[in-house]
Formats: C-alpha cells, sequence, structure tokens
C-alpha cells in the first residue's frame, strides 16, 4: 500500500516537473498543512509559517526540474520550507520577539494551575530540530513514519529526537514545580 | 507546592498549545499569487541558455578557468568546448568538413568520456597528473550532468548542484545554483557545453586567431587526421586539435599555457569515447561522503564549543550533554557528530553512569568507522569505561583496537596510543 501511494507521488512529482497544474495542486493540498507546520517550529508565528510555506511552493516551482530524486519530494520541499522559514525570521528581524509576540497573541488554554502555558513555553524554548518534531507528532498528528518520509530522516533519528524533546519539556516542567508520576 | 502530572496529560497539554486550527489548503489562492512561479514549470528546459553569452566572454572564461584552483577540472570542460566547437571552423580552406556537418554531428552526441593529462601546480606536489571527464547533455527530462576526477579530487555538476568531494578523507561539499559562488565558473562550464548553443562555433571563429589547419595521417594507425592549431591572444592560450575526417568530431585535443604550442600542455586530452551508456551512479554524491559544507561546520562548531565549555569549564556534564547530542542531531553527516559521540560518553562516564557510556562509544565506533577524527580515542575511552566495571577482556580489546585505529595517523608516542600501550601493559602483567 505504501509503495503505491510511493508510486503514485513519483507520478504525480513527474508530472508536475511537466507543468500539470492538476499534479501540482495534488502535491499542495498534500503537504501544504506539514510545510506550515515545519515553518512554525523555526517562527513560531502561525500567519508567518502559512507565508513561509507558500513561498516555499513557489520556490519548489522553480527549482522542481533539478530535483535528483522524486520520491524524496516531501523532505526536499521541507528543507526548502525550513530555509524559506528561517530567510523570513532573518529578514524580518523579529526571531528574537517571536517567542514573546506568539505567547501574547495566543495564550494557552487554560489549565487549572497553568500547566498548559509552561508546556507551551518549554515546546517553544526547545531547540527548532526537536521542536519541528514536536510540533509535527502532536500539532499535525503525523506518525512517526510519516515524519521520516517527510523530513528523509531514519524513523530512530525521529524517535531519538522526540525522545529528547520529551526529556527537555520535562526538565523544563520540573522547574516549574511540575513533576511527573513515576 | 508541587504538582503531578503523567504522560497522557503532557501529550495532551502539547496537542492543546497548538495555535489555530489546521492548515487549510487553497491552491486557487496559491497559484494567483505566485502565477510567476508555476509558469516557470511549463517553459521549455535551459530556456534560458538560448540566448548564449557574448563571444568574448566565452573565451574569457576560458582563461579564467585556468587560475581556479577549485576549477582546473572546468579546464578539460573548456578544451571539450573549444575542440568541439572549433573543429566547425569552415577557414575555406580546406572543405574536409564543414559547421553544418559538425553542429550536426555534435547534435548527435548523447555522452562524451574524455581522459588524459593536466598540470596540476597545487598542493605540495604539483606536477602533471591524470584526468577523467564525464558529460551527458540535458534531455526534456533530465539535466545536463558532468563529472570530473583529478587525484583525490572529484566535481559533480549536475543541473543547478554542484559536489566538490574528496576521496581521500571522504567529505564533500554540495552547493546549489543560487549558492554557488567559487565553483560558478565550473558551473558555468556545465551549461557551455556546444550542443546547449549552436552559436558556439560562431562565436570561436570571430575570437581565434593565427588558425592553421592540415590533413596528414596518423604514424601509428595510418589512418588520416585533420590537424587544426589556433591561439587566443588575450589569455595567452593556444590550441592543437586533431579531428577524424569521418565522423568530424574531436578524439585528441592539446591546450598550452603559451601562444607558440611550445613545453608541456596545460591540458592533453588523449582519448575521447563518444556515446558510451554511463551508469546513473556517475553522478550521485557517493555514499560514503561525509558533506562539510562551509556554513554548517562553523554553525556546528560554534553549537559544540558551547558544550565544551559547559563539560571542561563548568563539569556542567548533564548540561554539556544535551548540547552534544544537539551536535549529533543536527549535523549527523559532519565529522563533528562522532567527537559530539565520544563527547556524550565521556559525560556519562563523569556522571559514573558506565553502561550509558559504553554504548554510546559503541555508537560513535558503529556510525564513524571510516573516519580517522576519534576513532582512536574513543576506542581508549571506552577500554577505560570496561575497565571500570571489571571487564578486562573486553577493556583490552578496546586498547588493542585503539592502537590499529591509530596507527599511521598519531604519534604513538602520544595520547591515545601511547596511553592504551601501557593499559594493555597493565591488564597483561596482572
Amino acid at each position: 500500500m505504501l509503495r503505491l501511494r510511493e508510486d503514485n507521488e513519483q507520478a504525480t512529482v513527474e508530472a508536475a516537473c511537466k507543468g500539470d497544474s492538476g499534479a501540482l495542486a495534488g502535491l499542495y493540498e498534500r503537504y501544504y498543512a506539514t510545510m506550515v507546520w515545519v515553518a512554525y517550529s523555526v517562527l513560531l508565528d502561525r500567519g508567518l509559517a502559512e507565508d513561509a510555506a507558500q513561498q516555499a511552493f513557489a520556490t519548489a516551482c522553480a527549482k522542481m526540474r533539478s530535483l535528483r530524486q522524486l520520491d524524496r519530494f516531501g523532505a526536499w520541499l521541507a528543507t526548502i520550507c525550513r530555509n524559506a522559514a528561517q530567510d523570513l525570521a532573518r529578514a524580518r528581524r523579529r526571531h528574537a520577539a517571536l517567542q514573546r509576540i506568539a505567547a501574547a497573541e495566543e495564550p494557552a488554554s487554560s489549565g487549572s494551575d497553568g500547566f498548559d502555558r509552561v508546556v507551551k513555553d518549554a515546546v517553544d524554548s526547545l531547540p527548532p530540530m526537536y521542536r519541528e518534531v514536536v510540533v509535527l507528532h502532536y500539532y499535525s498528528g503525523m506518525s512517526y513514519q510519516q515524519i521520516e518520509s517527510v523530513l528523509g530522516i531514519s524513523g530512530d533519528v525521529v524517535k531519538g529526537r522526540l525522545a529528547r524533546a520529551r526529556k527537555q519539556i520535562q526538565v523544563h516542567l520540573e522547574k516549574e514545580g511540575f513533576r511527573r508520576e513515576q | 507546592m508541587e504538582h503531578m502530572y503523567n504522560e497522557q496529560d503532557l501529550e495532551q497539554a502539547i496537542r492543546r498549545t497548538a495555535p489555530g486550527d489546521p492548515p487549510v489548503p487553497d491552491f486557487e489562492a496559491w497559484q494567483k499569487r505566485h502565477a510567476q512561479a508555476v509558469s516557470s514549470l511549463r517553459r521549455p528546459v535551459h530556456k534560458e541558455m538560448t540566448d548564449g553569452p557574448s563571444g568574448t566572454w566565452v573565451i574569457r572564461f576560458g582563461g579564467t578557468l585556468m587560475r581556479k584552483r577549485q576549477v582546473r577540472f572546468g579546464a578539460v570542460a573548456a578544451v571539450l568546448l573549444i575542440a568541439v566547437a572549433i573543429v566547425s571552423l569552415d577557414r575555406g580552406t580546406n572543405i574536409a568538413w564543414s559547421m553544418e556537418q559538425t553542429i550536426e554531428a555534435i547534435e548527435q552526441i548523447k555522452t562524451l568520456y574524455i581522459e588524459g593529462t593536466v598540470v596540476w601546480p597545487f598542493g605540495p606536489k604539483p606536477g602533471i597528473v591524470p584526468f577523467r571527464f564525464w558529460v551527458q547533455p540535458p534531455t526534456e527530462n533530465s539535466p545536463l550532468k558532468m563529472r570530473g576526477e583529478v587525484k583525490n579530487h572529484v566535481m559533480i555538476a549536475k543541473g543547478d548542484t554542484v559536489y566538490e568531494c574528496w576521496s581521500d578523507t571522504k567529505t564533500a561539499q554540495v552547493q546549489y545554483g543560487p549558492a554557488i559562488t567559487d565553483l560558478k565558473y565550473w558551473y558555468q562550464a556545465a551549461g557551455l557545453v556546444p550542443w546547449v548553443i549552436r552559436e558556439m562555433p560562431e562565436m570561436i571563429q570571430q575570437y581565434a586567431q593565427d588558425w592553421k589547419q592540415a590533413i596528414d595521417r596518423n604514424p601509428n594507425t595510418g589512418k588520416e587526421r585533420i590537424l587544426a592549431t589556433c591561439t587566443y591572444p588575450p589569455s595567452n592560450m593556444s590550441f592543437l586539435l586533431v579531428i577524424d575526417p569521418a565522423s568530424k568530431l574531436c578524439y585528441q585535443a592539446k591546450l598550452w599555457g603559451n601562444l607558440q604550442h611550445e613545453g608541456e600542455p596545460y591540458i592533453d586530452a588523449q582519448k575521447f569515447v563518444y556515446n558510451q551508456e554511463f551508469p546513473g551512479e556517475l553522478f550521485e554524491l557517493p555514499a560514503d561522503m561525509m558533506i562539510i559544507n562551509e556554513r554548517d561546520s562553523k554553525e556546528s562548531r560554534a553549537l559544540f564549543d558551547q558544550g565544551e565549555n559547559l563539560f571542561h569549564q563548568e563539569k556542567k556534564y548533564t548540561e554539556a550533554m544535551a548540547i552534544y547530542w544537539q551536535v549529533y542531531d543536527a549535523y549527523p553527516k559532519l565529522n563533528v557528530a562522532e567527537e559530539a559521540l565520544m563527547m556524550i560518553g565521556l559525560c556519562h562516564g563523569r556522571l559514573g553512569e558506565h553502561e550509558k557510556a559504553i554504548n554510546v562509544f559503541e555508537k560513535a565506533i558503529r556510525e564513524y568507522p571510516h573516519l580517522k577524527g576519534w576513532i582512536d580515542s574513543t576506542w581508549f575511552y571506552l577500554g577505560g569505561e570496561y575497565m571500570d566495571i571489571e571487564q578486562k577482556e573486553k577493556a583490552l580489546e578496546a586498547f588493542e583496537n585503539c592502537l590499529k585505529a591509530g596507527e599511521g595517523v598519531r604519534d604513538p608516542e602520544k595520547f591515545p596510543l601511547k596511553n592504551a600501550r601501557e593499559a594493555i601493559a597493565k591488564i597483561k602483567g596482572e
């Protein structure tokens, strides 16, 4: 089944390379949400993340003919998207302020003891590469295998990054007075 | 007061922190906003080359190639360029071939392989060394591909991507179109081969000087051949081309760094093979190469140094370990990842976590067996950990592996080889 999906995707990418707008629309539908979350993990701003994802698709169109491995379209697009997000962050010189803006605009839904707020702080303060897998897994609901495919990294690396991200979140929570039940 | 939570609470809380609703794609709106990008997919391949550069630029390009270390391969490309193009010059003194015939022949070329020698003035031992060069022209579905090999240096250009690899250290730099700077001449060479630009022969005709040509017989084979020579004074270069009258294509070429065709040629292309089938992996980044892009290298080292500070100055091993893991996770293909794993093992060791230290040292050895940076030290530290848990046989094996890994790489009288020998002696003496 998975093989079939990969074959279909390769054919879709190949058709898009030749200018088939239906195929391009298919890729856009399939990857847009994931790219928004990839960009969000860099920018911590939902609006900017949507801009970056859209820019990434535009850049991908311009470069699609140089794509070497059609079966790695997702990973290739994610790299472009991450770069677009980083460019956006640098260009607007808002990187340092992003976390504060995001926190001010989007207060976490209230847990009775501020647990959600502290969890959000912990997620936002993760290094981007850890935050990326957390965002894709928890916000986007992607499985390890899907993340592996999109980011072009092995399943073990995905698991390792998620485990270390959780560990860092737990350390953050502990400093704020939240202890995990054994 | 301390609050308790469980794994499920945490996972649910993380999900609740997602900002806004799930993103919804709107292709129509995006297409309107990025109409230009979408239309770029419908343009014919290599349309940007149809305008072509000016003739002066083409010739100047050849001269520039000779002065660039990274692109001496490109000089071979220039020979190819000039050799194949120049034979089509119709000087009127000989009608053995005509421009139209050669253009037609050029357009039939599916692949080209050249080998010969090149003057390599770089490094501790300048000299004349062999080169090999492969070219595959673009098709509707495949970009132009080129590969050159000189000594330990491999260059691969494919579409707008260039790999520069060093086979001895198994390292590579990767650059993409917009980022290509030092390699731009190589990249431009990739775009200049004559089947891309039909106007090239006319350009060469305009700028080459002292054109001479003659027909004789090859003393070895007795077959008729065309010899053509010319010069290009602004770049102080001269050329000799040997052409097959039957195919109208060049099969030998020489390029000198003077106008007199004197001394050792810069490039002596002794063999041209047309239309050979090339394996696809010829133009791929070799699987055993570690990518060491300058930017990544600086960033990874800066991050690694944070870990070093925590480890050596502040003695905060848990915090240092977190940084080293970040280095490993972010740059698994850089050499620094191997060093980071070794440091993580050392952190565990300092914290008394011997089993964890052993696991990480073994991971480093398993994942980076080909690297010569820290593997011998890692074997040494692994031996030390086995000593700490009283597993002397395994410790002995690790120390012996340290000696093997460091042989010919490290000074035998310094760490870790000297220490490994002492440790072995101590174990065997007991």
